[in-house]
């Protein structure tokens, strides 16, 4: 689905308040939630559209901030929609992506018993006090 | 409505893709058994999964959500879990919910098999560890699992075929906290590839293993069974769900009726039949089969089918730690595990026990969703950037498996008020938690804590049960020697009806306090080979 411009100016309204800027972190709309990405997140949920769709008309033309405590309390499921699609399409970012500065998968899954394989040694000499291995009916 | 036959001379008709008719499939077709399986599902490739992919936070939540009631997918079918506090999770299709499972491989111990003698609860299995370790070694070793040998735990010093997977900074956090405690903890085993095996990748660390692994590294029964078993001759039917299981005037099972993906019913006969549908879709399936001779349901003459359900309610403590850990990173997956309060310890108020998992939590997203009931300046706002900086990749999860004992009104019943998109009736669960698990669930809860604390953590976060944790269904049509208290033998065959088969969790006497599919996956071949052994003694339908 696509918004309409009406639908995304009372988007845009509600997504600052949702995701200020902090730090180097960029708003909602600095990372440019409002246009292109929202659409894309749309795209991989179309089925919280009409949730969606009814929180925007819900809050339009209210202060966000209350309309959004009141869509919260009275409209779980349409503050669910608005909401995770709003970090959602936030996080498909470039912006947001290299200011949260961190390196994702893939990775390959190297060996790291080296860090750890002396506190090993030390696990097996606790030894496991609690094992129950007494002779049952099958090892007799 | 006319019924069109399938073709095939069957001698086995197995009724399930996933990992327990995987094993089926593969010795019954290697032993030179004709083998048809008919899966209600479909195939699923790794570049099918979103793991790696820009939409992947996004559609974990609905279109890879391993619960059938939020993906609706057309091979799910409805299950009223609106009477139980756990949200029964599976997977319909080739590999079945190891398409989705985190992988966690784990045996169980051998006090599991024998509850009644030691612990006074519950019954003893009919068989012990030591009888099921030959199937485990076996299974450990064909799948692939990566570990490390020598956990104290266990009595034996098993191995695997490939090394752990790491364990990443959270592990290593985690594991100085449970030596400054003196607690037992070991580099954890999974059923996920840690370098290239057979025909799969090395893990690549996505951390997306819960809704489809998007290398194939994970040891997903369609990898590690279907293909070879197909190879050896087994015929695997998709888009086949089946309806009813038909029986002829000696008691003994011809063959299913299936509607296949165009709508049309089919019937496919056979000498001898297994079941490997889940904990759920078995009870299902037998108690829709009604009959003049079975009218209860087949198999049921002692009333235990779909009762006895057990499915380990799942407790997580969250740490959030100053230190960057990188816990986006998979597997997810186990990093560690640990047995410390495994064991029956009656000074704590409970018996039995519960298995500790290390696990990652996932992307930026996992970390700020909101949850309904929630004050939403608490999720959103600038509290959206307080909770990222504070729990993104600084946050990990010691998760608990508890073992909940087999109570009759626990149980899967039909739900005729829902269908499937073929119209068969879907299921409902009625399930509460029993007193001896709910003190255990407090007890390793607070442990939880300490431990996170002693590794440093400035925050935790206790969630008592989580409601989306349902992946063991577990004891629906439970083994034992006696029919009037059991469903199936040892060996799998109902009591009821000698030439019919369950291989899947439903036979688990007790749960166990481990993640079952290593269990699920011995006991089905340990099941398949005495049948093929057996072959020449085996009654079967003409």
């Amino acid at each position: 689905m696509t918004l309409d411009a009406g639908q995304r100016r009372a988007f845009a309204a509600l997504a600052d308040v949702l995701i200020p800027a902090s730090g180097p972190m960029p708003s909602a709309a600095e990372a440019g939630v409002p246009d292109a990405l929202v659409d894309q997140a749309l795209g991989y949920r179309p089925d919280l559209s009409d949730a969606f769709i009814r929180a925007l008309a819900s809050c339009s033309g209210a202060d966000p901030e209350a309309a959004l405590g009141q869509l919260a309390a009275d409209s779980p499921d349409q503050f669910e929609a608005l909401t995770v699609l709003t970090a959602g399409a936030y996080f498909l970012s470039t912006r947001v992506k290299a200011a949260l500065s961190y390196t994702p998968p893939p990775r390959p899954a190297h060996e790291d018993t080296d860090t750890y394989v002396d506190m090993l040694a030390e696990v097996v000499d606790r030894g496991f006090p609690n094992r129950c291995d007494r002779p049952t009916k099958d090892s007799r | 409505m006319n019924i069109r036959q399938a073709p095939q001379d069957t001698d086995v008709l197995i009724v399930g893709a996933g990992p327990a008719g995987g094993v089926a499939a593969l010795e019954l077709a290697t032993r030179g058994f004709r083998v048809v399986c008919l899966e209600q599902g479909d195939w699923t490739l790794p570049d099918d999964f979103s793991g790696g992919k820009p939409g992947w936070e996004l559609t974990r939540l609905k279109q890879w959500h391993p619960s059938p009631n939020v993906r609706s997918a057309a091979s799910d079918y409805p299950i009223d879990s609106g009477d139980t506090p756990v949200e029964p999770l599976m997977f319909n299709g080739v590999g079945g919910s190891t398409i989705m499972f985190s992988g966690h491989w784990v045996r169980a111990m051998p006090s599991d098999f024998r509850v009644r003698t030691l612990d006074g609860v519950a019954e003893d299995w009919p068989f012990g560890y030591a009888d099921l370790r030959p199937f485990y070694d076996e299974v450990t070793h064909h799948i692939g699992a990566s570990g490390l040998e020598g956990d104290p735990a266990y009595p034996d010093s098993h191995s695997f075929p490939l090394p752990p997977l790491p364990i990443g900074k959270y592990g290593l956090a985690a594991a100085k906290g449970m030596d400054k405690l003196g607690w037992h903890w070991w580099p954890a085993p999974n059923a996920i590839a840690s370098r290239k095996f057979k025909n799969r990748d090395a893990c690549l660390r996505y951390g997306a293993c819960e809704s489809g692994c998007p290398v194939g590294a994970k040891a997903s029964a369609d990898f590690t069974h279907w293909r070879e078993a197909i190879d050896a001759g087994a015929v695997l039917v998709t888009g086949a769900r089946v309806r009813q299981l038909t029986v002829d005037n000696r008691g003994l099972v011809t063959g299913a009726e299936f509607i296949d993906r165009d709508g049309t019913l089919r019937y496919q006969a056979a000498e001898v039949t297994v079941l490997a549908a889940n904990g759920v879709g078995t009870p299902r399936l037998l108690l829709n089969s009604t009959s003049a001779r079975f009218p209860d349901g087949l198999a049921n003459s002692s009333g235990l089918v779909g009762k006895r359900l057990m499915i380990h309610p799942y407790a997580s403590v969250y740490g959030s730690y100053a230190d960057e850990l990188e816990s986006w990173y998979g597997p997810a997956g186990q990093s560690l595990q640990s047995m410390q309060f495994y064991e029956t310890d009656t000074d704590r108020g409970f018996v039995r026990g519960a298995k500790w998992n290390l696990m990652p939590t996932g992307g930026p997203l996992a970390q700020t969703l909101w949850e309904p009931g929630q004050d939403w300046r608490e999720a959103f706002g600038p509290a959206f950037h307080d909770r990222l900086r504070r729990n993104f990749g600084r946050r990990a999860e010691w998760g608990i498996t508890t073992e909940d004992l087999p109570e009759e009104h626990n149980e899967v019943i039909l739900d005729p008020s829902a269908t499937d998109s073929d119209g068969i009736p879907g299921v409902k669960l009625d399930y509460t938690i029993g007193a001896n698990t709910e003190r255990m669930l407090e007890f390793h809860v607070e442990r939880a804590v300490e431990a996170h604390l002693a590794a440093g953590a400035t925050s935790v976060e206790r969630i008592p049960i989580v409601r989306d944790s349902g992946w063991h269904l577990l004891g629906t049509a439970r083994m034992g020697s006696d029919p009037a208290t059991s469903v199936v033998g040892e060996h799998g065959r109902t009591h009821d009806v000698p030439n019919l088969f369950i291989i899947d969790g439903s036979v688990f006497v007790t749960s166990t306090g481990v993640n079952p599919t290593a269990t699920i996956m011995a006991i089905a071949l340990r099941a398949m080979r005495h049948l093929a052994d057996n072959r020449l003694n085996q009654t079967a339908a003409v």
